[in-house]
Order: C-alpha cells, then structure tokens, then sequence
C-alpha cells in the first residue's frame, strides 16, 4: 500500500514481505502472513477504506483486501503499520471487499467467486445450485479496531464483484454486484453474459446481526489464521481459528433481496445520501440508479418478480431511480463529490463522465490514459467528500511516460473537479496497477502521526531497555544477543564464541527517542533481510554462520562486528546525520 | 527609607525568582528539526523543554565529542 499523491509518502508492506524495513523477515512480523496455507509472503491488494464516524472518515484505520489467499488487513494511521490480518475461509477471490460501514461496525467482505460449502471434490459441471457465495462481515471492536470474523452469509452461487454500505438513510443495508448470474462454469465471456440482467444484493445487515446475536446461525468447522500484531511487544502473533458462524439468507425474512440491474454490473456505489444505488453495467452503455426509498417501498408492498434461490427478486421497474445516457462505454466505478454530482469511469472509452445526481445529465467528459479502472475523489465513497480532486487509475500506459522494457509502471491522473469542468493538473506513474486508493485530507492524520515509540512503554520479551542489560545467552546452539543500538554504536559491540551450525537471534532495541533516527541491521550473507528499527521498538534478526572468518577477524573460533548496512543511516558517523549536525550547530539560537 | 534602601531591599526579592523560573533557555533549531530541541537551565538543574531534548542533545553533542550535560532536574529528560 503506498501513500502519495503523485509524490510517494511511504510504502506500506501489507501482505508482502518488504526488505527494506524487515517486514514480514523479522522474527516478530513473520506471524503476520501465516495462512491456513502456511506463509504466503504476497497477495493481490485492491480496496482500500478509510475507518468512519457517523460516515464520515475518521483517519483511524485504513483496511485493504488481499484478493488471491482471502485475507482483510487493518493498518494504522498513527504508526501506519499493518496491526491485523484475518484470513477469510469459504472465499475465492476476495474482491467484493474491503468496505467499512457508517460507524466503522463491519468490514466488509465478498467473494468474488463461489466454492463448494464446505469444500470437497466434485465435478465443475455440478457448479450450478450447488456452489455456494461467502459474504463476510468481520466485527471492528470500536477502541482497539480488533477484528472479529462474526459470521458469514452463504449466499446462492453467483460472484459477488464489488460492494458499498448503505449511509444515512441507507445505513444497516449492503449492496452488492453480482455476475454470472447464470452459474455457467466454461466460455464464461460468453456464458456468463446470457442474461439481460444480473442483480444487485440488498443485505439488510443489521438484522443478520441481529440474528446472529440471538443465536441464530450455524456454526461451522474451518481454519483460517488471525494475526494480531502488538505495537507495545512490538511483535505480532498468529492463531488458527476454527469454527465460523455461517447464516443462510433464506432463514431471516426480510433480510436478502435482489435488485435486477443490466448487464453483469462492476462497481456497486452509493452515492453521500444514500439514497442512490449505482450500477455500473461492464456490458452496458448506461449507468443503472437505483432508489432506495423506492427498494423499501417495493419491500413493504411485497412487489416480488420470483425469486432465485429463496432470495425475493424485486421488480426492475420498481426500484429504477434513472438512468445516465453516457454515451461512453464500459462504465466500471462512481464516485461523489459535495455538490451533488457523481464521476463515472469507463474503460473502454477511456474517459471519466461527470454526471448530476437526479437529473441524469452527463455534464462533462475528460479522456484518461488509459483504459481507467478506479477513481478516488478523498472521501467519494462516505457521507462527506471532499470534492476537490479525483484520481483515476489506469491500467495501461503506453506512450505516456519513457520506456523500461516490456513492462511499465502504470499511470494515474489527477483532475481538478472545483469547477464545472473536470482540468487534468497531474500525471504520473505510479508503482504496479493502482488498483483503487482511499483519501482523505492531511490534517486528519499528520498531527497524530506517531514520531518515536517509547522505550518506557517496550514490552519486547527480549527489549533491553539499557544499554548494561546488554548480553549474550547461549542455549544449545542457540545464541540469543540482547543488543541495544543508539548513535553511533551497538552494545554488545564485539561478540566471541559464535561457532558455524549456530543460530543467533539478534534481539536489537533502538534506544533512540528522537523523532526519524531509526537504525539498520544486517549480517554478510544472512539469508534474511535487513532490518529498520523505530525509537524505541525491538526486532529480532536470525542468522546462521555458515563460513568461518568471513570478512571479520578470526578469533576463538569466530568473531564478528555487527554491520549495519542501511543505506539512509549507517552506524558510526553517518554522512546524513554530519550534515544535519553541522547546520544544527551554525543555528544555535540563545533567548531569554 | 532612601529610594536607594528600598531597591536594596526589593531587588534581591526577585532573586527567589530563580527558585522557580529558568535562568537561561536555549533552543536548537534546524531543518532537520522542525521542533526546536530545546533546554531551560535552573538554579538547581537543567531540564528539557520536551520530555527527550536533553537526551537528544546529549546524543548530538557526542558526535563531537562532549560531555554529557550535567545534572538534569527532576526526573525529566534523563
């Protein structure tokens, strides 16, 4: 997950390991990416959502989806580490996700295609009826954002492609695209695409909830991992859970209904009232707008075209608020801004439309570069946008930037929304595919932005929290250093006795307390990556000799020096820091 | 009393000042720190003017090779 916008802030490894600050290679972070699978070190992020109150962003938490092993992520946004990755059994594909509801309830997340419940073998042609769809609604304990797999709607077996919660007057709804609505299993371009209509998915979540907490639900045997990482012990941990509560939707009346909406519909948007329900049909030249007033009014008055299922179908007619005559092609995303207009990618035609709640009429069209996926006005998709920019991210580049080979970095583009035509201010290539980025402005994260950890506060089995707690245990052929690091050197700084089939664990506790004075640790040839550590915080290197001698004094079997090898500071003198000294010291300033 | 008497006798006054006021503040700025370091010197001590300053000054000033400075007040800023 990066930060920038068109300048990168920071890089936030998720469901990757990262070398440059040891993320997912130190002892401590390894738990983060245990699966039900075993380590799986990458995944393929797509949504991120900022936390709300009241349905408005707070600046909290930002949560993000890996869609190949289902996996949801909770990232801080004071220490803008990832804390949380829970595991999503019964899912494949878990792209209808990650979206956050009005007071930061749930997280949100669909799969994006349905599975055999509970697994087994069975032959594809049997796909049909007998699939089923997980959507998984994960509990947010409101002060220490835990995540809590609370139970899991098994619903018929279509694929669930993207999601929003309702707001406002919506709010305690979730809606939900859905396509292969025909369960066809080959051709799927071609089968897949059969009906004139696949639906939206009405879920009424807080009656599942309701339900759930009344006992309802079945409970059902799984495994998926949950792991939680500790910012006072600084070290995460991974539990294998083993049992989920499953709801069949035909069991809550009321609760599920199906929307028909044209055309194998991508993005599910609503729009910051929430009365507006937007279908962007990939296989349709309009936008489909559904009203939710009319959905509740068609639900009381039980205007029901069949079901599929179990699941009532409402009438199409019935629940339609207007339709946008863009005349582009390939609508995907919607997002809003605060005057009461919306901002539609397509991308076949490679455009973002600007279009008027209500009245339908496209207003403004401005070419992207090209074939845009998402598009991100900060705050676009809550109660209250902040419609100044948008994004959009686009998932071919071409000539727009210099050539590097085969492939390229992809572009995003930044419009200027503020006035009645959409301006292109800004280009640049952004690293892999943008997916879909969430945005909010900088006053509601940089004053709480977290500068050093406190080293009072260090719960680390292995902190030394001075430098004369310093010291080195062997048990075995394991050797634990207990290592504290301050400008400019490590305590120990000379170690004796390391032998060749030892493991040493390097436990390093960075006794800075100064704001952006992390300090690096390396090996010669450890087979590991370096590691970044804050002010204040512990992390663990492993290494295992394999020479003897190597680049470092022989001495009763073997001796080593430490070596630091972080290009941003090096230990000793570091030239970055020699510079910062010398103009601290012409800039002395006296007062009374 | 002769006005000379009377200054004699006040002006030491505002000496016990110093048993609760600095004598002297010094803050460091740089690019580097947007947020000055900063110190406040007392009769009895020094003190930083954030809980870490004196540390973080003390790690500055032992790049080139000075003291660390003495007797912090209060537990403040070790």
């Amino acid at each position: 997950m990066a930060f920038h916008l068109g300048r990168l802030f920071k890089e936030i490894p998720v469901f990757s390991q990262f070398p440059t600050s040891g993320y997912g290679y130190s002892e401590e972070t390894k738990p983060m990416l245990n699966t039900s699978f075993g380590f799986v070190p990458w995944d393929d992020a797509h949504h991120p959502d900022i936390s709300r109150t009241n349905g408005e962003l707070d600046g909290r938490w930002i949560f993000i989806n890996g869609n190949n092993t289902p996996r949801i992520a909770r990232v801080s946004l004071s220490t803008f580490e990832t804390e949380e990755i829970i595991e999503l059994p019964n899912s494949a594909g878990n792209h209808s996700s990650s979206f956050i509801t009005e007071n930061t309830e749930y997280v949100v997340a669909g799969t994006r295609f349905s599975v055999p419940v509970p697994q087994r073998d069975m032959p594809i042609n049997e796909y049909k009826g007998n699939f089923k769809g997980a959507l998984s609604f994960i509990s947010i304990a409101p002060d220490t954002g835990r995540l809590n797999l609370d139970f899991q709607m098994m619903m018929p077996g279509f694929n669930y492609d993207l999601s929003h919660p309702g707001r406002g007057k919506s709010h305690g709804w979730f809606f939900f695209t859905t396509y292969n609505t025909e369960e066809a299993n080959s051709l799927m371009e071609v089968n897949s695409s059969q009906n004139d209509k696949d639906f939206i998915a009405a879920v009424n979540w807080k009656m599942i909830a309701e339900y759930v907490k009344n006992g309802g639900g079945t409970k059902m045997a799984t495994e998926y991992a949950h792991n939680v990482y500790d910012e006072h012990t600084h070290s995460a941990t991974s539990t294998m859970k083993k049992e989920v509560i499953t709801v069949d939707p035909t069991k809550v009346p009321g609760a599920v209904f199906f929307l028909p909406t044209p055309k194998s519909p991508h993005g599910c948007d609503v729009d910051p009232s929430g009365q507006y329900i937007i279908g962007n049909g990939k296989l349709s030249a309009d936008l489909t707008i559904h009203s939710f007033d009319k959905m509740i009014a068609a639900i009381e008055g039980k205007k029901f075209d069949g079901e599929a299922y179990g699941i009532p179908i409402l009438r199409f007619e019935d629940v339609l608020a207007g339709t946008v005559k863009s005349g582009g092609l390939g609508p995907l995303h919607t997002e809003f801004d605060d005057k009461g207009n919306a901002y539609t990618t397509f991308f076949i035609s490679s455009e973002v439309v600007k279009w008027k709640l209500g009245t339908w009429e496209v207003l403004d069209r401005q070419p992207t570069f090209y074939s845009v996926g998402h598009l991100m006005i900060p705050g676009g998709n809550s109660r209250k946008p902040f419609g100044k920019y948008v994004v959009a991210m686009n998932k071919i580049t071409k000539d727009r930037y210099l050539p590097t080979g085969p492939e390229m970095e992809h572009s995003a583009q930044i419009y200027d929304i503020s006035g009645d035509k959409m301006e292109l201010i800004y280009d640049f290539p952004t690293h892999g595919e943008p997916h879909y980025a969430a945005g909010c402005p900088a006053d509601l994260l940089a004053p709480k932005s977290k500068k050093i950890y406190r080293l009072d506060d260090n719960k680390h089995p292995y902190a030394v929290t001075s430098p004369d707690q310093a010291k080195v245990v062997r048990e075995g052929n394991e050797v634990h250093v207990y290592m504290s690091t301050i400008r400019s050197h490590f305590t120990p700084d000379n170690i004796e006795g390391i032998k060749v089939g030892d493991k040493v664990y390097f436990h390093i506790t960075n006794h800075e307390q100064d704001f952006d004075v992390p300090h690096g640790f390396a090996m010669i040839g450890q087979n590991t990556s370096e590691l970044l550590i804050m002010p204040g915080q512990t992390k663990t290197s492993v290494w295992e000799p394999k020479k003897v001698g190597v680049s470092a004094v022989l001495l009763y079997g073997f001796l080593f020096s430490a070596t630091p090898r972080n290009a941003r500071l090096c230990e000793g003198l570091p030239g970055r820091f020699k510079c910062s000294l010398n103009l601290f010291l012409r800039r002395i300033v006296y007062k009374i | 009393m002769k006005k000379a008497s009377i200054l004699m006798i006040i002006g030491p006054l505002f000496l016990l000042g110093l048993y609760f006021f600095p004598l002297w503040n010094i803050m460091l700025g740089a690019p580097q720190y947007p947020e000055p370091l900063g110190m406040d010197i007392y009769i009895d001590g020094i003190k930083g003017t954030n809980e870490f300053d004196i540390q973080n000054i003390d790690g500055l000033n032992h790049y080139i090779g000075m003291r660390k400075l003495p007797k912090p007040r209060g537990n403040v800023g070790v």
